[in-house]
């Protein structure tokens, strides 16, 4: 038997054969699901606290629809309710019919409560809502202004303090149907609070609870306080006041953070005038830590010198101060640790050569714009300046800044600007340069990425000259979700194991 | 000469009854063959032909030891030893229920098993009237056989699979060698083959049950397409018909596989001139599609039900894995191990004189090849498929082809020089000798788990479950992270999927539906997706706490119609909105419902509330109060045309809810509420399928006469390859 029997040659090619088609075909790739972008058909956003004393207090709220990019939202129209939290009635329709509509004074007449905003259809894509509070007097005067947002599971909040002369509330508001069970844990300068006092505290459905923090963690500062429901859904606020016994030294809403992270930037510290600008970081881990500091101001990027190692303890607030050399430039600030995340803000404060009065502002760890974001209540007149600030820390970022149409103000829309922001640094836009010196107008403007720019932070400082002193208050930009991921679903049976 | 004229010079029956069983006396005490027996001449050998048992005669006393030391008894207990071991974590004794990859949990009773088979209505998601497919039969019988407990029926089927599929091959085996340690070779390597271990590890009981049946079915096939005369008439082709439809009602994918080699066989006998050959192979091939009527129908429909249920298949299978016998998937040893159990086969196809044998094994191999590669290709419903049951037929083939080679090997070397004949004879000898010593090493350090595990893990915390099972109809929705990145769903009364529920599933239409709902469901784009759960009775929605379940967690988080109740291991939101599984709803909703809106709103709902009803798990009896006209009857399950109502003795007329459920107009009066779905076509159905059954079962009972050919089947037969190769049966396969 010299060669092969056909039989064996024949098999061994079959079998040859049929690994080649096999190989050839390949197999289907496996099933990678793409998690697809889809629009937002329904949004909330929650005013947690609307309070109206004659003289003394006005709460304002603008509600405003950010534009769709061409060729998205469809033809089905949107709406856009409001209705206050503990009412009992139907939602009243607002007069925002489609994208790129801004309502201003809503609210006004709401004391004492929440104003929730819902909206339905392409309207809720770009649902943007935010709540100024003005107080000409008493221990509340100032600005205080604060971005509306969708209940939530958790908030984080990086400012307050409750030692003597300050005041901090917390606003917690329930706008569902089913009461919601939450805890409120508070870290401070002096480390982390008693967490028993903060333990689960009920909100009824449609209704609100307005806590002083002095019963939660009495004679603290530097307050950083986490919001966590076991049940149900909340949407909280903080708000610090601040006196001196006789005048008033500041009040403003401090902003919900971004989680803890390893690396957190905090945008929007304006350029110092007569005030201090802090970075206060808190670690609300249980273990040390040391974070850098770097600053991203107009001029470029840089570790002030000793922020580079600053300590933070475990479950402890320290401040970082920004130091003199800094306070000519708009700064957006990074916080970076060995990996513990922390939580960061911004505190600005500033006064009036010549007043007692004082006053501050809140910024707080926030993410870059996601897309369009909008700002819906610019006033335009002689002793209030809008200062939009726009850091790029990683790459150059080409912003557009387009007007928008407010609900019942005539005149043609001034022009779009482009704001170039090279890598690693901040640019700042006066938006009273939309006019010309000297008019009084309510102005919406769209904050718009354009397509290849790097991530852009961005906040508005809102700063008055008033008769006794400055009134500021600072609040970021973030850009309504208006693309969310959604994974496709499939059943399985096993779905249990 | 006629029968009654040689009966009185037969033994009686009483003798001949005696001595049948003195001979498995002798056979199951001496462990030889049976002895010098006096009715010899009747060609009775007792159960099973003589084999080299003396190879193992340890010359030892007492009853016990001989029976043990029996070699198809040693190998079962040597397979069961290592299975025993293999299956260390999933062993009965850890208590809890065997689940995981393909098979769900056996809770329950037989009885739930019949229930779901009779019944025309299955609450499966959000309901389906699909026909339960026969291996819920099956199943139900053998868990009625194991005292009533499906658990017991499956532990059994599944974990004691290797050592059964070892006995069954090595009886098989008798058939085609008489070496002792050959039949253990293949007797082995066939009950350790990566299918079999992989079968147990992904938790399939079809192909665990082919495992053990396939080697009896190919013999028995083997018999019906060789048999050179008509003999003994046509019960062994219906006998085979009825036990090929049997096991295909657990595995129908055999039914293709066999078919194909079956027709190929009646074409071989009809080129032969063997009609009788041919039409009983035909015959064969077509019984078990009437053994699954009237699931064959549906078959017909669907041929995607061949291959559906939870599937398994590995992502990342290189071909030539497919080639030596390697299905892909957990428990897979590496492919090399059974390279030499490939060459053992190749060789047979070198011998000369039972090439043909061994040509013929290669055909139903590479057939079972082509399978398997056509299997790795497809993708049901988006998973890809396990190609293990085609491998089944090609794995059984090659061992045979590799007998043929080895059989009398030893001899036919000897005869010529050394050269490298021998060397590489040797070579293969060895490496397809240490192939099951190979795989049992290999399966014994894997362990036979994972995706199989046993535990008794709730799905729901115990206030949800009991909640639940206090408001029957009411359903929970449990989510989890998919392969590829998609999230994974089941919608069931709060117990998660049990056995009777395989195979069973909604129309593709409300599959999409609730995909497309469950998918709003997890994202957090504010969709009205809690609120179309509410209408499909829904209250709770679990996630269980697992790497990957965070953003899960965070798109229900954000979702306004869901309030989250528990956190831990289990994180558990309620559906705000209303759920009941029949409700009456307000003209208001009933307008939305009627229209085919895909749910209403929760303002709707605050201002106009739908009135719940009591309903029982299938049907309803309940008062309906009156109320204004206009208002609609919902049954949260799937608008079908078996499902009717009256009120007062009235029939109501029918209508599709929320574009998917069942609903009924409600005149303003109320009255008297009956709701029923009717079974009359199914029960027809399953008429017809006994009485098929029972003519089956009478055709392939051996007759008065035939009753002599049974006792003459296999006896005193040689096995195909007998030392002298001139008394083969050489037509096997011809």
């Amino acid at each position: 038997m010299t060669r092969p029997p056909l039989g064996t040659v024949v098999v061994v090619a079959a079998l040859g054969g049929l690994t080649l088609v096999g190989s050839l075909l390949g197999r289907p790739a496996a099933s990678r699901v793409r998690t697809s972008q889809v629009e937002v058909v329904g949004a909330t956003a929650v005013c947690p606290d609307l309070r109206q004393v004659k003289g003394i207090l006005a709460s304002r709220v603008s509600v405003g629809a950010a534009p769709l990019p061409a060729g998205r939202g469809g033809a089905t129209r949107g709406k856009v309710e409001i209705v206050s939290n503990s009412a009992r009635t139907a939602p009243s329709p607002l007069a925002v019919s489609e994208p790129g509509q801004v309502a201003v004074g809503v609210g006004t007449g709401i004391d004492q409560d929440a104003l929730v905003v819902s909206a339905a259809g392409p309207l809720a894509a770009g649902l943007e809502a935010e709540q100024v509070t003005r107080g000409e007097g008493g221990r509340e005067r100032g600005l205080a202004g604060l971005r509306c947002e969708p209940p939530r599971r958790e908030a984080w909040f990086e400012g307050g303090s409750t030692v003597v002369g300050d005041e901090s509330v917390l606003v917690l508001a329930n706008v569902d149907d089913t009461p919601a069970t939450v805890d409120v844990s508070v870290f401070s300068a002096t480390g982390p609070a008693d967490p028993r006092p903060g333990q689960g505290i009920t909100v009824e459905p449609h209704s609100r609870r307005v806590i002083l923090m002095d019963t939660i963690a009495p004679d603290r500062a530097l307050l950083a306080v986490h919001v966590l429901s076991r049940q149900g859904r909340v949407a909280a606020a903080l708000r610090h006041s601040r006196t001196d016994g006789s005048s008033p030294l500041g009040v403003d809403w401090v902003p919900q953070a971004a989680p803890p992270a390893a690396q957190v930037v905090v945008p929007g510290i304006p350029q110092g005038g007569n005030g201090q600008r802090y970075i206060l970081i808190t670690n609300p881990t249980t273990d040390d830590t040391v974070a850098s500091v770097r600053i991203t101001t107009q001029d470029g990027q840089y570790v002030p010198t000793g922020l580079d190692q600053v300590a933070v303890p475990a479950g402890t607030t320290v401040t970082a101060r920004l130091d003199i050399e800094t306070l000519h430039s708009a700064l957006a600030a990074t916080v970076t640790t060995d990996g513990v995340p922390v939580l960061a803000g911004g505190l600005v404060r500033d006064a009036q050569q010549g007043s007692k009065t004082r006053e501050f502002a809140y910024t707080g760890a926030s993410i870059p714009l996601s897309g369009p974001a909008l700002m819906t209540d610019l006033v335009i007149n002689r002793p209030t300046e809008s200062t939009l600030i726009l850091s790029a820390p990683q790459g150059k970022a080409t912003v557009v800044v387009t007007p928008i149409q407010v609900l019942g103000q005539q005149g043609r829309l001034p022009a779009a600007k482009t704001v170039v922001v090279p890598a690693g640094r901040t640019a700042v836009l006066k938006l009273s340069t939309f006019y010309p010196p000297g008019t009084d107008a309510q102005l919406a403007v769209e904050v718009r990425p354009l397509e290849g720019s790097g991530p852009v932070y961005a906040a508005r400082y809102l700063r008055e000259r008033g008769a006794h002193g400055p009134l500021t208050t600072l609040l970021d930009l973030q850009g309504p979700a208006q693309l969310v991921p959604r994974l496709p679903a499939v059943l399985d049976q096993q779905a249990a194991d | 000469v006629s029968t009654r004229a040689l009966r009185p010079l037969l033994a009686s029956r009483g003798v001949r009854l005696r001595a049948r069983l003195g001979a498995v006396g002798d056979w199951l005490s001496r462990g030889g063959a049976p002895g010098v027996n006096p009715l010899g001449a009747l060609g009775d050998p007792g159960p099973e032909g003589p084999d080299e048992l003396e190879a193992l005669d340890l010359g030892g006393s007492g009853a016990l030891r001989r029976l043990l030391l029996r070699p198809g008894v040693l190998l079962f207990l040597g397979l069961a030893v290592v299975a025993l071991v293999a299956e260390r974590s999933v062993l009965a004794v850890r208590g809890g229920l065997l689940s995981g990859g393909a098979l769900l949990p056996p809770a329950g009773g037989a009885g739930d098993l019949w229930s779901a088979y009779l019944s025309s209505w299955h609450d499966v998601s959000v309901g389906t009237s699909m026909a339960a497919p026969p291996s819920t039969a099956t199943l139900a019988l053998l868990s009625t056989l194991c005292f009533g407990k499906p658990w017991l029926a499956v532990d059994v089927l599944l974990l004691a699979s290797v050592p059964l599929a070892g006995v069954t091959a090595y009886l098989a085996s008798g058939r085609l060698v008489r070496h002792l340690y050959l039949r253990l070779w293949v007797a082995a390597t066939w009950a350790l083959l990566p299918v079999a271990t992989g079968t147990i590890a992904v938790g399939r009981l079809d192909t665990a049950v082919v495992q053990v049946i396939l080697p009896l079915l190919v013999l028995a096939a083997g018999r019906v397409l060789t048999a050179s005369a008509p003999h003994d008439g046509w019960w062994r082709a219906w006998a085979l018909g009825l036990g090929l439809g049997l096991t295909c009602t657990l595995a129908p994918l055999l039914w293709p596989l066999a078919a194909v080699v079956l027709l190929a066989g009646a074409a071989v006998n009809l080129a032969r001139g063997a009609r009788r050959g041919a039409l009983e192979a035909v015959l064969v091939a077509v019984v078990p599609a009437a053994v699954l009527f009237p699931w064959s129908l549906e078959l017909l429909r669907h041929p995607s039900l061949l291959v559906a249920g939870s599937q398994l298949g590995a992502a990342d299978l290189p071909t030539w894995h497919l080639l030596l016998l390697s299905p892909g998937g957990p428990a897979v040893p590496a492919a090399w191990v059974t390279v030499g159990v490939l060459l053992a086969g190749l060789a047979g196809t070198v011998r000369a004189d039972y090439r043909r044998l061994a040509l013929v094994c290669w055909a139903v191999a590479l057939l079972g090849l082509s399978a398997a590669l056509l299997l790795a290709h497809l993708r049901v419903d988006g998973r890809l498929v396990w190609p293990g049951p085609a491998l089944q037929l090609t794995g059984l083939a090659v061992l045979v082809a590799g007998l043929v080679a080895a059989s009398g090997a030893r001899s036919r070397l000897a005869r010529s020089s050394f050269g490298w004949r021998q060397l590489v004879s040797g070579l293969v000898a060895v490496t397809a000798g240490l192939a099951p010593m190979l795989l049992a090493g290999a399966w014994v350090v894997r362990g036979a788990d994972d995706p199989l595990h046993r535990d008794d893990r709730a799905l729901l915390p115990a206030f949800a479950l009991a909640e639940l099972q206090a408001n029957p109809g009411l359903r929970s929705l449990v989510l989890a992270p998919a392969a590829g990145g998609s999230v994974g769903y089941l919608l069931s009364d709060g117990e998660g999927a049990r056995l009777e529920e395989a195979g069973l599933r909604s129309s593709s239409a409300q599959r999409r539906a609730l995909d497309a709902i469950v998918a709003d469901l997890a994202s957090p784009r504010g969709s009205d997706a809690a609120e179309a759960l509410a209408t499909r009775a829904v209250r709770y929605v679990a996630v269980r706490t697992v790497p990957g379940s965070e953003p899960i967690v965070a798109g229900l988080d954000a979702q306004v119609g869901l309030v989250r109740r528990t956190s831990g291991a289990v994180v558990l939101w309620q559906v705000v909105a209303p759920a009941a599984r029949l409700s009456v709803l307000p003209p208001v909703l009933a307008d939305r419902a009627r229209a085919g809106d895909g749910a209403p709103t929760l303002d709707q709902l605050r201002t106009s509330r739908p009135v719940a009803l009591t309903a029982g798990a299938e049907g309803a009896r309940a008062t309906v109060p009156s109320g204004p006209e206009g208002r609609l009857l919902v049954l949260a399950d799937a608008a079908d045309s078996g499902w009717h109502a009256t009120l007062d003795g009235k029939a109501l007329p029918s209508r599709t809810a929320w574009g998917w459920a069942q609903g009924f107009v409600l005149p303003a009066s109320g009255g008297r509420l009956e709701l029923w779905h009717t079974h009359a076509t199914r029960q027809a159905a399953l008429g017809l399928q006994a009485v098929v059954l029972v003519l089956l079962l009478v055709l392939s009972a051996p007759g008065r006469r035939r009753r002599r050919g049974l006792e003459e089947d296999g006896a005193g037969e040689e096995p195909v390859m007998s030392r002298q190769p001139g008394r083969a049966l050489v037509e096997v396969g011809a």
